[in-house]
């Protein structure tokens, strides 16, 4: 029989350009193209970083009080100033990064935990769980997330865990939700029904050839979703329901200083600006991976 | 037929399938399909979309939903009755013994994976070998449906390949376990022209390579005219015409089939216009009790009313028509 010849120029060269790219490695480069969104993910190495090293890079101890520097506007000894019994503002930004960020990716990672497995087994099975999961999931999201967060935290008590637990269960249904329609989409894909036609079994199907397919928007929700516990933890802890003092928080301190605006602006100043540039950063580096995990945009 | 009946691989037998909607609306699909199918040897599935040529196949290979679709009838393959067989048994079956091949080959790809992960999946599900002698045996497949430097393609993910490329691969990975039936549904339609050939050819070099059974389902008269031995033409859910491929063409004994290769451009005669077959496939929530394509046939008369039987008009041939044997009528 004749063997079949395959015309050589049909095919991408095939000794010249080897890089085998992986989707993965395709987002990434492309995100390398975002300025905005490399300066938003140093920015976040850096408070990192800064967290995970807070008791070797803050200057002072930050429930220290020291009676000589009180309310003392920012120094060369105080950078960022002092608060009203003394404690050193800066060391206590650099602490109150650990309390924000666990907040902030703790909570998202209790929401995750939660929400795309019962998303994947209410977008596959559908039916009475897709039923079920979905009424109490709408009943969530009708109540404003700081609501729900604040009321949960007050039901389990003040304490950072609990804020982190509050925060994830309140995140949660915006997770299920989303992977509940990713999968209702990618379940319909031709190479889901290949994955059956080749003897998968379902649990196969769902976990290996449906769950890589819907996470990309799910870590630009990841990124969206720590920005917004970031917020929420601040809240709790402004509330009082969150970190207890004398441990240090953004929220707390802003809680503080709102009594010394006028005499201590420094007090509100640099924990709300750690706020707002650790939520600006999750914010910008979330629509960078928009952008660069969405196969439509160059 | 004709064959020894220990040739036979797949016996199809009264097939039915029938979906209920959500309103409770109840569609006929495929009603009391039969045909069968021997080793090496490869039966077309011909007719119009939405005739139930491909609903008969996922009846076949046990993928219609669960919730929805009633089958009934007997799907034999290699002596077992598919339809009864257990969720677990057609699992088994599927990938190893029974193999399928879709239209799409631009999506049936899944492009979280590379194209060699894809084909050593089947081979891990269905066969005790170690990943090194799956990683082989895929690259083996890679060559045999001639995919050029296998070893590198086999790193490849599918967005890097093209159309014919990855149907290609599609069937490395469908004949990846040596199955005894390959399905193939519409292998060719969304692929351009000339590597619908080169697809073709390979199908039929594999066909011969292995000895496996395929069955073709397509609409296009000249897919069928280039690779298969038996055709079985399906008009409205049934079956309206059987006959071997030469037999089919020479002397069609069905007004639909004859509708059909009239519509088909061909180089020896000249025509200024194709004939088109009038009218539309009827409603199949409320099929019409006589003769299916009686709305739409240029030869009906009052009997035609009434259901024709599927009744042999020649050895090895059954038409499913009141006027057949047609060489008279289709002068």
């Amino acid at each position: 029989m004749s063997a079949v010849t395959v015309p050589a120029p049909a095919l991408a060269p095939a000794n010249q350009t080897l890089v085998i790219e992986s989707p993965r490695r395709r987002a990434w480069r492309r995100l390398r193209r975002r300025p905005a969104a490399m300066v938003a993910l140093a920015v976040i190495a850096v408070m990192i970083l800064a967290a995970l090293l807070a008791p070797w890079i803050a200057p002072y101890d930050p429930i220290q009080q020291s009676w000589r520097a009180v309310r003392k506007a920012p120094s060369a000894a105080n950078w960022f100033g002092s608060d009203e019994v003394g404690r050193d503002i800066l060391s206590r930004v650099i602490y109150g990064a650990r309390a924000s960020l666990s907040a902030g990716i703790i909570s998202v990672g209790i929401a995750l935990g939660i929400g795309v497995p019962l998303g994947l087994a209410a977008g596959y099975l559908g039916g009475w769980t897709d039923a079920l999961l979905s009424r109490l999931t709408d009943a969530m999201l009708a109540v404003p997330f700081l609501i729900l967060a604040i009321a949960l935290a007050a039901f389990l008590g003040p304490s950072l865990t609990n804020a982190m637990i509050a925060i994830g269960i309140t995140a949660t249904p915006i997770f299920l939700r989303l992977t509940r329609g990713q999968v209702l989409a990618v379940r319909a894909e031709d190479y889901v029904e290949a994955a059956r036609a080749v003897g998968n079994p379902h649990w196969r199907i769902a976990l290996r050839h449906i769950l890589p397919n819907v996470m990309p928007p799910l870590i630009v929700q990841v990124t969206l979703t720590i920005a917004t516990a970031v917020i929420a933890e601040a809240s709790l802890s402004f509330l009082g329901l969150g970190q207890q003092p004398p441990a240090p928080s953004w929220g707390s301190m802003l809680n503080t200083a709102q009594r010394f605006l006028s005499q201590a602006p420094w007090m509100a100043v640099f924990p709300g600006l750690a706020i707002f540039v650790t939520v600006l950063a999750f914010n910008i580096l979330g629509d960078g991976l928009r952008d660069a995990l969405d196969p439509r945009t160059k | 037929m004709t064959d020894a009946p220990a040739d036979v691989v797949l016996e199809v037998e009264d097939l039915a399938v029938t979906f209920e909607g959500p309103d409770g609306r109840r569609t006929r699909a495929v009603d009391g399909v039969g045909f069968s199918v021997h080793r090496g040897r490869t039966l077309g599935i011909v007719g119009e979309s939405g005739c139930g040529k491909s609903v008969t196949s996922l009846a076949v290979m046990g993928l219609l939903p669960k919730a929805g679709a009633r089958v009934s009838g007997r799907v034999v393959f290699d002596g077992q009755d598919l339809l009864a067989a257990s969720e677990r048994t057609m699992r088994d079956l599927r990938g190893d013994r029974l193999a399928m091949i879709f239209q799409e080959p631009m999506t049936s790809l899944n492009p979280s994976y590379t194209v060699g992960d894809q084909i050593m999946e089947v081979l891990l599900r269905h066969r005790s070998m170690s990943r090194a002698a799956a990683r082989e045996r895929a690259i083996e497949m890679l060559r045999r449906v001639r995919i050029p430097t296998p070893e590198q393609r086999f790193d490849d993910y599918p967005h890097r390949l093209s159309g014919g490329m990855r149907q290609r691969v599609m069937i490395a990975m469908a004949l990846a376990c040596d199955p005894g039936l390959l399905i193939a549904d519409e292998p060719t339609t969304a692929l351009d022209v000339t590597i619908q050939a080169q697809i073709l050819e390979l199908m039929r070099g594999l066909r011969e390579e292995t000895g496996a059974a395929i069955v073709l389902i397509t609409h296009d008269l000249g897919v069928v005219a280039e690779v298969c031995d038996e055709v079985v033409v399906m008009y409205a859910g049934q079956v309206v015409e059987r006959a071997s491929v030469g037999d089919l063409f020479a002397f069609p004994q069905h007004p639909y089939t004859v509708g059909l290769l009239g519509a088909l451009p061909r180089f020896d005669e000249r025509r200024d216009r194709l004939s088109a077959i009038e009218g539309a496939v009827p409603d199949m929530s409320a099929p019409p009790s006589g003769c299916r394509f009686a709305a739409r046939c240029p030869f009906r008369i009052d009997r035609c009313a009434e259901l024709p039987p599927l009744a042999p008009v020649a050895p090895g041939r059954l038409s499913r028509c009141w006027r057949a044997p047609l060489e008279a009528l289709a002068a």
